[in-house]
């Protein structure tokens, strides 16, 4: 997109934080983690992967579900406001985890087989018996 | 196939007075039809007429004693045998998945039914007993942003003991047969049951705790189907289909069950099944051929139903089974288009009926099927013929004086009595189960209303008037498949929305003109088939008028002012029905219209839609261009706050497209910094 190529580091990081609600003084602390060049947002969206994976340990889970699961928990639970340092305790990420959102329970595959719906055989030389 | 608890002779003694006083009746009716065709009829007319004859006849024969007796064992409240029933406080130890496979349908009322029956599961008690899953078959991104934003909504409404789950398939293989395999290859293991809703189905929980309950005490059943009760809409047309399901519906399932037994067939919806009977037995395989015989089976229940039988698992339709609900078409021309779908795939298990292994009942389910739209096409072949033979014999006069020399002339004789009385036993065939059906009504339903006996006289006069109609389409539907046209998949029309005069004369037209001149042709050259002939053609004459009229909502609401056609759902509304109503408001408040700029600006909305993606799979093959032409849309979207009016397949590859999705977001919240 364009749009953001022309910005800041600095804008770009705040911009991030404001779609998880999370206040622009931390922008200093969260610009200096990011990467400078290349996919800033990949960047930013990797610092939340600590927290997001204790969150959503699962396998079934990849990085990329983690990560807007871990968004999606936050911002409906509050977290900004409830944290607003985005400083994850134990006892906070355990209410998180209560809350969390789960679009479908882990696979457990299992192949179903086409049944056979044979017609039987008109012809007397396809008769086998 | 589990009859542990029927004695086999009893279930063969159940079909064969069924069957035998069907094949009887047929057999005295044929002997009198044959007596009663014209002398001078040609022999080639004769045979057709007698052969029409047979197939008609015997479909309103077989109609009638499954009723007949199903009226019997409604009088004497006998339970359907064979099957062992078990007390209400069961303790349920088995998983249950309900599922509900939807198509381009407005999420918000799919939702707030799955909601009304989570919230009626969670006051059984035994609520953790089941999951919910949401299965998504939707092509309009529209509905699918929707949905998703449906899902979300409903996690702050659902009791917390009930998981509901979404997930959509990028390519809908097989449509809803494909669809539920998918579910059963995914999570199919994890369940012992699963219970199969429609976009339109509710069902209580006390009925699906029930169903799980038998499930669990009846180890050799497969499938139990609840019968479906339509409620809900306001048109004329669907309220008399709903007064003619509450008032005849029960005697017809229960004569079904009467014979079926433990071979009974399966609906598509508002059933249970057993997981593991059903992966077992029901992998579909697609049909050699081309469409709309061969390729992949559109009316899979009936064939599920056959193969889990084949796999000798039973099957039960359960008339004691109550709570269970759907709806109705609400008109005319939206039962038509129902039905070609339906057509297809009951034709298209002509190519089934003959496989290898299947048991009896189950090839009789697929003849039952296929007659249902065939009788059609036979009826009006039989009226034709009926009708040549009067103009043949108005053009070629009987010969009454042979070549060779004779005393006596040669009287064609036609045996007008004969006729009147076989067609007099028709029609009371016809129309006496509506009046056991009302008997039964009356002596079950504590709040019958008292004008179901005037409903009951006014419906028979209009099913007369649209059989007809109803007959024009199916045979055009039969015609249209057997000249390889294929229905495709549209989605149900749900609204009460009024048929207007442009759609009802371009689907009527033909009708009506069809109606006029065999009208005044009979009038002209065939007068004393006059008076026979009008309640057909009067129907097709008026069939413009009656499909607007019918689909007036103000109609139905009139009648139902009025005490016509009064079900007890529309006295007193079940509370599930309530409660769906009360989520409906609730949720609509959300707007059910989204899209891609829903998921850009809306933060939440696009965590759960980046959260949900990678369960659809692998996302679609999208031409380059397609989603370059999106993203500058988008981008002018952004920059210069111009509204995209983006076609449905770029918004599909923008969906699929997590990263443009991130920076749009990104790049709105840094214009706003």
């Amino acid at each position: 997109m364009a749009a953001i190529k022309i910005q800041s580091l600095n804008d770009i990081v705040a911009a991030y934080l404001k779609t998880i609600n999370v206040s622009d003084a931390l922008v200093p602390e969260w610009a200096a983690k990011a990467e400078q060049e290349g996919d800033v947002v990949a960047s930013l969206d990797r610092l939340l992967l600590p927290a997001a994976e204790q969150l959503y340990p699962e396998k079934k889970f990849d990085k990329s579900q983690k990560i807007s699961g871990f968004k999606l928990t936050w911002l409906s639970f509050g977290g900004a406001e409830l944290h607003p340092g985005q400083k994850l305790e134990p006892g906070f990420l355990a209410k998180l985890r209560e809350n969390r959102f789960d679009p479908a329970p882990e696979y457990k595959m299992q192949k179903m087989i086409p049944q056979p719906l044979e017609m039987p055989s008109l012809h007397w030389s396809n008769r086998k018996d | 196939m589990s009859h542990e608890l029927i004695n086999p002779k009893r279930i063969f003694m159940r079909r064969l007075k069924v069957f035998g006083l069907t094949g009887l009746s047929t057999l005295l009716a044929t002997l009198k039809w044959v007596s009663v065709i014209p002398t001078d009829s040609e022999l080639v007319t004769k045979f057709l007429m007698v052969l029409l004859f047979v197939l008609t006849f015997g479909w309103i024969a077989l109609f009638f004693w499954s009723s007949l007796f199903g009226f019997f064992e409604l009088m004497r409240k006998a339970k359907v045998p064979g099957i062992r029933w078990v007390p209400a406080d069961t303790p349920l130890t088995s998983k249950t998945a309900v599922l509900m496979p939807v198509y381009n349908e407005q999420p918000t009322f799919v939702m707030a039914n799955l909601l009304a029956m989570a919230q009626d599961l969670a006051k059984t008690g035994q609520g953790k007993a089941f999951d919910i899953f949401i299965l998504s078959d939707t092509t309009n991104p529209k509905f699918w942003v929707a949905e998703e934003k449906m899902w979300l909504e409903a996690q702050k409404l659902l009791p917390p003991e009930i998981k509901l789950y979404y997930r959509r398939r990028a390519k809908n293989v097989a449509r809803k047969s494909g669809n539920i395999e998918d579910f059963c290859n995914r999570w199919g293991a994890e369940y012992d049951y699963m219970i199969v809703l429609d976009a339109d189905s509710l069902l209580a929980g006390k009925t699906m705790v029930k169903m799980v309950q038998l499930m669990q005490a009846n180890e050799h059943t497969g499938i139990i189907q609840a019968p479906p009760q339509c409620i809900n809409k306001k048109s004329w047309f669907a309220r008399m289909q709903q007064f003619a399901g509450k008032v005849y519906g029960p005697i017809v399932s229960a004569g079904l069950a009467y014979w079926q037994v433990g071979d009974s067939n399966y609906w598509g919806h508002n059933a249970i099944i057993r997981v593991k009977a059903f992966m077992q037995c029901c992998g579909l395989p697609v049909l050699k051929g081309r469409k709309p015989f061969g390729g992949h089976i559109l009316s899979h229940d009936f064939v599920e139903a056959a193969l889990i039988s084949r796999g000798g698992w039973s099957a039960w339709l359960l008339p004691e089974l109550k709570g269970s609900y759907e709806e109705c078409p609400p008109t005319m021309i939206d039962f038509a288009i129902r039905d070609r779908r339906w057509c297809q795939g009951n034709m298209q298990h002509m190519k089934v009926l003959v496989s290898k292994g299947l048991h009896p009942v189950s090839r009789i389910h697929f003849i039952i099927g296929i007659m249902s739209y065939l009788s059609s096409p036979l009826w009006l072949s039989f009226l034709l013929v009926g009708l040549a033979i009067a103009l043949g014999r108005e053009f070629f006069p009987p010969v009454y004086f042979s070549e060779t020399r004779s005393l006596f002339p040669d009287w064609p004789i036609f045996d007008k009595v004969g006729t009147i009385s076989l067609f007099i036993i028709s029609m009371v065939m016809l129309v006496l189960p509506k009046f056991m059906g009302l008997i039964v009504y009356y002596r079950q339903e504590k709040r019958a209303s008292k004008g179901a006996l005037k409903s009951t006289l006014l419906e028979i006069v209009c099913s007369a008037l649209t059989a007809p109609i109803m007959m024009m389409f199916q045979s055009k539907f039969v015609w249209d498949i057997f000249a390889g046209k294929d229905s495709g998949w549209n989605t149900q029309n749900r609204d009460d929305a009024a048929t207007s005069f442009k759609t009802a004369f371009s689907r009527h037209i033909w009708h009506t003109i069809l109606g006029v001149v065999t009208t005044l042709v009979v009038w002209f050259y065939a007068h004393e088939l006059f008076w026979w002939m009008l309640p057909i053609t009067l129907g097709l004459m008026l069939s413009i008028p009656i499909s607007m009229l019918t689909s007036q909502e103000s109609v139905g609401k009139w009648f139902l002012r009025h005490g016509w056609f009064v079900i007890p759902e529309e006295v007193r509304e079940p509370k599930l029905v309530a409660d769906a109503r009360r989520f409906l408001i609730k949720l609509s408040s959300q707007t059910s219209e989204a899209g891609v700029l829903d998921v850009v600006k809306d933060k939440k909305l696009q965590a759960t839609h980046l959260l949900m993606l990678p369960i659809n799979g692998p996302a679609p093959e999208v031409a380059a261009k397609v989603l370059e032409n999106a993203q500058i849309k988008l981008d002018s979207f952004i920059n210069h706050g111009v509204v995209p009016d983006f076609e449905k397949d770029e918004e599909i590859a923008l969906l699929y497209t997590p990263k443009i999705l991130q920076e749009a977001q990104l790049a709105l919240e840094l214009n706003a910094l």
